[in-house]
């Protein structure tokens, strides 16, 4: 599915002392599967992952997607695939304030507004959010519970792919685990990329790539 | 509803754009203004309205002894086709929007002449048992200087100067629709104007070339048309206009700066919901479409209170303050309207388009997400 060629990514360009973000980064993505990505802070991770989502522009190399390349797509058909192919859940909830816990999850839904909010109570049922919590503000929920709605959302579409920058940072372990036994299920059919720095949440994974310093120091695939 | 739509926001953050909407509501502060400075005008206007089939022409300076007066007197006093009336002036004067008492014109006629008069403009029924001394007021002015129908003025007042009549007057009212008065006197005068128009059964075409051939040839006298005395007064109220369209020039750059200083202030808070939006795919075009929505429905809330406000305000004036002095502030002209009109688009052209370049620019780079 995800074909890297020799990825890069530099910030401070026009500084004295570039950053390597990601330096000549080359690998393969399978259609389905839970991979982790893991590293200690700064090792590139999180860029990897804007890049391989379309929303950073790589320094060099190519990021080939379904045999779409990125350097060739316009900012339409990249719109189109974040849409449509994508599911992101970001280190920060981000759910929006003035809306319910519902409604944020249905925001980017493309189902007709009843069938919307069917899955999208399905989908918090899911991630252990009472039915009376569902019309809440995010502000009456915890940190938690912030954060399994905002999987929730990024599940909405069904994506083919799911982005998910620390998913389990502001969770217990008992929801943590929850968390990531949901995303398991969910990588049985489709791709799901796990950014973190803490290897336990992993235990699951089939592949789990190690980032250092912008380069792979390990990939390992199990089973 | 739609947790994407305009209305969504618009109804889940009610208490941070009711700011908005009331500050927007202030362009009736303009409405309200306009209608003020043209109803002045139109006031005016009105009065001539009423003769606006009449020429008058006096005598000037240049007009040695009355020679050229007395000549045209002579000429068009014989002439079959046209009505003629020898007058003299007294004042009168009502009250503006404003507050300012305006000083007008009443033509004075003899008895005989007023009823010839009266045959043709049917101020009052022609039945009517005119007195020899009487003062004819349109029931605006009747209602300004507290005056009805019948009463008889013993006394000159400050808003009637009468220097030719004899006192008592007999007030007699019709239903006229400008401050109008005209007076009747038994006294003997001189006229100093002459008013004419064309008999009944005339051709309007034919009577102002007749006037124009009359201009020319009794070039020391000064005629005055219903277009020379509209555009006299238009020219006095030019400064009107140019003051209020000033007014609206400095309102509007104020409405912008502080409409939009409240727009920052929502729409920075909302850099991550933009964000977010891009992030998880919204076209960005869909995403300005929402943000101009929700701006666009917020100055619809404030231009339909802003019409309520007017409308009370208007409502309010003319019951108890205009009403009883003969006035009537109206709920709508042109002029308040376009005034309006220019004013919204100075707030909506630098709101929406700010707002779209900070968005743009704000989700520019999204990997702050």
């Amino acid at each position: 599915m995800f074909e890297i060629n020799n990825l890069t990514l530099i910030y401070d360009m026009d500084k004295e002392e570039k950053v390597y973000a990601i330096n000549n980064v080359s690998l393969t993505l399978p259609d389905t599967g839970l991979i982790g990505i893991i590293g200690p802070s700064g090792s590139g991770k999180s860029s990897l992952m804007y890049c391989l989502s379309t929303l950073k522009k790589p320094t060099d190399g190519e990021i080939i997607y379904n045999g779409k390349r990125y350097s060739s797509l316009s900012k339409k058909e990249m719109e189109s695939l974040r849409r449509e192919q994508f599911g992101f859940v970001f280190q920060r909830h981000f759910l929006i304030g003035y809306m319910s816990v519902l409604d944020n999850v249905i925001v980017s839904s493309k189902l007709p507004k009843d069938m919307a909010k069917q899955k999208g109570r399905e989908l918090l049922s899911s991630m252990r959010i009472k039915t009376t919590e569902m019309n809440k503000r995010p502000r009456h929920l915890s940190g938690g519970q912030r954060q399994r709605c905002a999987i929730a959302r990024a599940l909405i579409n069904e994506p083919a792919v799911i982005f998910a920058d620390e998913p389990t940072a502001s969770l217990d372990h008992e929801n943590a685990f929850h968390v990531m036994n949901q995303l398991k299920n969910y990588s049985k059919d489709h791709l799901v990329l796990v950014i973190t720095h803490d290897p336990s949440i992993l235990q699951e994974a089939d592949r789990i790539i190690e980032l250092w310093d912008g380069i792979i120091r390990s990939d390992e695939r199990r089973g | 509803m739609n947790p994407f739509s305009a209305r969504y926001f618009i109804k889940n953050n009610f208490s941070r754009v009711f700011m908005i909407v009331l500050m927007i509501s202030m362009l009736a502060l303009i409405y309200v203004g306009g209608l003020y400075l043209t109803n002045i005008c139109e006031e005016a206007l009105a009065i001539a309205n009423e003769t606006q089939d009449f020429v008058s022409v006096r005598t000037t300076i240049d007009d040695t002894d009355g020679e050229q007066l007395g000549a045209l007197a002579e000429e068009i006093s014989s002439d079959q086709s046209l009505e003629v009336f020898g007058v003299v002036q007294n004042y009168y004067r009502y009250k503006t929007m404003l507050g300012f008492r305006n000083g007008w014109m009443a033509y004075v006629f003899s008895r005989e002449d007023f009823i010839r008069f009266n045959e043709r403009m049917k101020l009052i029924p022609t039945d009517t048992e005119l007195p020899d001394n009487a003062v004819i007021l349109s029931e605006k002015e009747a209602k300004y200087l507290r005056m009805d129908n019948g009463e008889l003025i013993q006394e000159i007042s400050e808003d009637l100067d009468v220097y030719y009549g004899r006192l008592p007057l007999q007030v007699i009212t019709y239903p006229g629709k400008s401050f109008s008065a005209y007076f009747v006197t038994d006294e003997f005068f001189t006229p100093q104007y002459y008013l004419f128009t064309w008999k009944a059964g005339g051709r309007k075409d034919d009577f102002f070339k007749r006037v124009e051939q009359l201009r020319a040839r009794y070039n020391k006298l000064e005629f005055k048309t219903y277009e020379d005395k509209i555009k006299e007064m238009k020219d006095n109220f030019e400064i009107n206009n140019v003051i209020y369209y000033s007014i609206i020039a400095i309102m509007s750059i104020v409405f912008a700066i502080t409409t939009n200083a409240v727009f920052v202030g929502l729409y920075d808070r909302r850099k991550q919901e933009f964000a977010l939006y891009k992030g998880i795919g919204i076209d960005t075009k869909r995403i300005y479409r929402k943000m101009a929505a929700e701006i666009l429905y917020m100055n619809g809330m404030g231009l339909i209170l802003g019409v309520g406000i007017s409308l009370l305000a208007v409502t309010l004036l003319n019951e108890y303050i205009y009403h009883k002095d003969g006035m009537s502030m109206w709920y709508y002209h042109p002029t308040a309207f376009f005034a309006v009109v220019l004013c919204d688009l100075a707030i909506l052209i630098p709101g929406i388009g700010l707002r779209i370049r900070n968005i743009s620019r704000d989700i520019k780079d999204v990997s702050f997400l």
